[in-house]
């Protein structure tokens, strides 16, 4: 069976793992419930959490499940609705070698929708002004 | 094909699983209470290559203490209500039929909504529910989704539909096509 390995992660990343869960939850019921602030405040701890969890997945060797944790860290700092760090965090991944092909073109897709939404944010800031 | 009786107390999910499951309870006591007081349901659980290959049919006992009823509005929308209490459906039928842990959320665009898995190994699982009775094709197009996954890893598919009180349970391989 294709699988994603996890093997040697401690209780503690294990905690953080579903702490990290909780939060997203939360933050989509929040959102659901109309509480922006409080969604984006739970979504930027999510975000925190994730790129905690995939530096520890580079150091154990799991370097395809520190992918999924990276692109999630840029997938929860969007949705905080802080675009900044979630590009950044997709140019990172961008730039690595290593990077597989089909996640490669997930991640490109994903920040060029961040950028376009980005450039119509800027522009409406304009016209408001 | 089998008909098996399997029980399960819906409060349990929170203990099985690592994502905080606990706030799918009372969302599945919504869909799938036949009275206001009721503490029990039954579904047909469709298993497809789970456990063994070709499919096997399961009729499903959940119940829930009177305790977690909602008494207030669950304050979401019917659509999100469908999908989480089909979450906390998925939530049981992996720990009934896999034995494996819902371990974490998926970010934006994974083509799957949680990770499944043991210790050492973790695949992708896609839920959706649906309050009419189109659940076999709801199933075709998840399983096509989750077999597009950028992580190029097998996964399951659970769809519940609350009308027919069915779920459809399988696992994937990625890239397979269906036939």
């Amino acid at each position: 069976m294709s699988s994603m390995r996890r093997q040697g992660l401690d209780v503690a990343f294990e905690t953080e793992e579903a702490r990290k869960s909780s939060l997203m939850l939360e933050a989509q019921l929040l959102r659901e419930r109309g509480q922006d602030e409080a969604a984006a405040d739970k979504f930027a701890q999510a975000a925190e959490i994730e790129g905690s969890l995939s530096e520890v997945c580079e150091e154990k060797g799991l370097i395809e499940k520190s992918f999924v944790h990276r692109f999630s860290a840029a997938s929860c700092w969007a949705q905080a609705g802080d675009f900044y760090h979630a590009i950044a965090l997709c140019d990172e991944l961008l730039a690595r070698t290593d990077l597989p092909e089909l996640v490669r073109r997930r991640v490109s897709d994903y920040v060029h929708t961040l950028r376009t939404r980005r450039a119509q944010w800027y522009a409406e800031l304009t016209l408001k002004g | 094909m089998t008909s098996v009786r399997d029980e399960y107390r819906l409060e349990d999910i929170a203990r099985d699983h690592s994502i905080g499951a606990a706030m799918f309870v009372p969302l599945v006591i919504v869909r799938l209470r036949g009275h206001a007081g009721a503490t029990e349901a039954l579904l047909t659980a469709r298993l497809r290559d789970v456990i063994k290959a070709g499919e096997t049919r399961h009729l499903l006992r959940l119940s829930w203490s009177a305790e977690s009823i909602p008494n207030r509005p669950l304050g979401v929308h019917e659509r999100t209500a469908t999908e989480w209490a089909a979450c906390g459906i998925a939530c049981v039928v992996m720990s009934l039929y896999t034995g494996l842990r819902v371990r974490h959320v998926t970010g934006d665009g994974d083509r799957f909504d949680y990770w499944v898995g043991d210790g050492d190994h973790e695949y992708g699982l896609e839920v959706s529910g649906t309050m009419t009775d189109d659940v076999e094709a709801r199933h075709r197009l998840k399983v096509r989704q989750l077999r597009e996954n950028p992580y190029g890893v097998d996964g399951y598919v659970v769809i519940v539909g609350f009308a027919t009180r069915e779920v459809i349970f399988s696992f994937n391989r990625f890239g397979e096509v269906a036939l």
